[in-house]
């Protein structure tokens, strides 16, 4: 295993809070919650159970996407970061995506603005892909690693003919309509539009803008070929 | 445009702590380091490069070498990375210097002002749909296919979708929904 940089399991959260506030709601999406107090990671990985390598590889994630590791990981694992994912997928359609389509709203109400209008309607068609894509890793790509797990893999493989890879294909890049949304409110919408409204809006999108790409990261990187490797050790 | 740089220096240090400072500066950039002069000698290392950050040891021998390099890709930036005594002889080979106490902006500001100004031009103009564009933009904002589009036309499927990356590319807009919000708001459209 490598040492990771920077991270240790004697930093104290509330240390590495300061240095990366998105990390929030990386601890929040694995059940760990304020207040921290004098907690360090050892401490949380042990209140609940969780492995600190994989802890602490999330956290250098978010800290440089580009974080190179080599941490073995077990199927253990592989339900940890299931639940990770299904907590964000449930903080994504709960609350970030209506907060923007709130948002939207009130600037269209304080602005009757047809160009607003439209941006509504383009918003709430791209919630609508988000809410189905999330859907189909729920209730087709999660269970069907979970009975990977449960070792009912090779009946699973040849009776489903799915394969992990079938994921990957269906996994659509939700991140570039985003960044239409972005480019059109930062270039181009006219300048009636309150600023504020405005500003506000787009600093939400950066926020989640950042916050998805570390997760389709999270899934793209670390689950898939933990999964694929799962399937090759049942196909053998 | 994304920047090229070279930092020639065989200091692991001094490699992390400019590509930090770079990186930091927000500057686009792909970074390499070499260690010898010879290296960049090899063809195509230098090619397209903006800017090379290089410790004056490695020309100290070599200074012939250098001088041909020089001559050979006049639009690189050579800036000496100098955190030792070096004679101003020497020093005065390159472009620029800094040191070891330089500050971020210095740095920052080599890198922004090297590199091609044509095509910093270039580029601005570049964002503005040319009419054929414009014309294709219309088409698929009304909600036509690219065969369609093309039979309209008069032009091959291949130059719609090659219209289409262009406007994609000049806009910044990549969705087709996306795009008609676009040719709303510049009245490309109406509805």
């Amino acid at each position: 295993m490598t040492i990771p940089k920077y991270i240790n399991v004697e930093g104290k959260i509330s240390d590495i809070i300061q240095q990366n506030p998105y990390l929030l709601l990386m601890f929040e999406h694995f059940g760990i919650f304020m207040p921290f107090l004098e907690k360090n990671l050892k401490d949380v990985c042990e209140e609940e159970g969780l492995n600190k390598d994989l802890l602490i590889l999330f956290i250098n994630l978010f800290n440089d996407e580009n974080f190179k590791y080599n941490i073995q990981l077990t199927s253990l694992d592989a339900n940890t970061i299931i639940s990770y994912l299904k907590n964000s997928h449930a903080y994504y359609i709960k609350e970030k995506y209506p907060k923007i389509q709130l948002a939207i709203k009130k600037m269209y109400k304080t602005n009757n603005n047809q160009e607003i209008k439209l941006v509504e309607k383009f918003f709430n068609d791209y919630f609508d892909e988000v809410k189905e894509h999330f859907v189909y890793e729920n209730k087709v790509v999660f269970p069907y690693i979970n009975q990977l797990l449960k070792n009912e893999g090779k009946e699973i493989i040849t009776q489903h003919k799915y394969s992990v890879a079938q994921y990957k294909e269906h996994h659509d890049d939700i991140e570039e309509k985003l960044l239409d949304l972005k480019k059109l409110l930062i270039k181009y919408l006219p300048n009636q539009i309150s600023q504020q409204l405005r500003r506000e809006l787009i600093l939400t999108l950066f926020d989640l803008e950042y916050d998805l790409h570390i997760h389709s990261k999270i899934e793209n990187m670390i689950l898939i070929p933990l999964v694929e490797n799962m399937e090759q050790n049942i196909s053998q | 445009m994304n920047k090229n740089i070279i930092i020639a220096d065989s200091s692991y240090i001094i490699y992390e702590g400019l590509k930090n400072i770079i990186s930091n500066g927000g500057i686009r950039c792909n970074i390499k380091k070499v260690e010898t002069i010879e290296e960049m000698y090899n063809n195509g290392v230098l090619l397209n490069v903006d800017v090379v950050f290089i410790n004056p040891i490695l020309v100290m021998n070599n200074t012939k070498v250098f001088f041909k390099l020089k001559t050979q890709y006049e639009n690189i930036n050579w800036i000496a990375i100098v955190y030792a005594y070096h004679e101003p002889k020497i020093l005065s080979l390159f472009n620029e210097v800094v040191t070891i106490n330089s500050v971020a902006t210095e740095i920052l500001n080599i890198i922004t002002k090297s590199g091609n100004k044509e095509e910093l031009i270039n580029n601005k103009k570049a964002e503005i749909l040319s009419d054929r564009e414009t014309d294709v933009l219309k088409l698929l904002a009304m909600g036509m296919a690219n065969k369609e589009i093309a039979d309209k036309l008069s032009i091959s499927i291949n130059t719609v979708i090659t219209h289409r990356k262009n406007i994609s590319q000049k806009t910044g807009i990549k969705s087709l929904s996306g795009l008609t919000i676009y040719a709303v708001i510049q009245k490309i459209i109406s509805l």
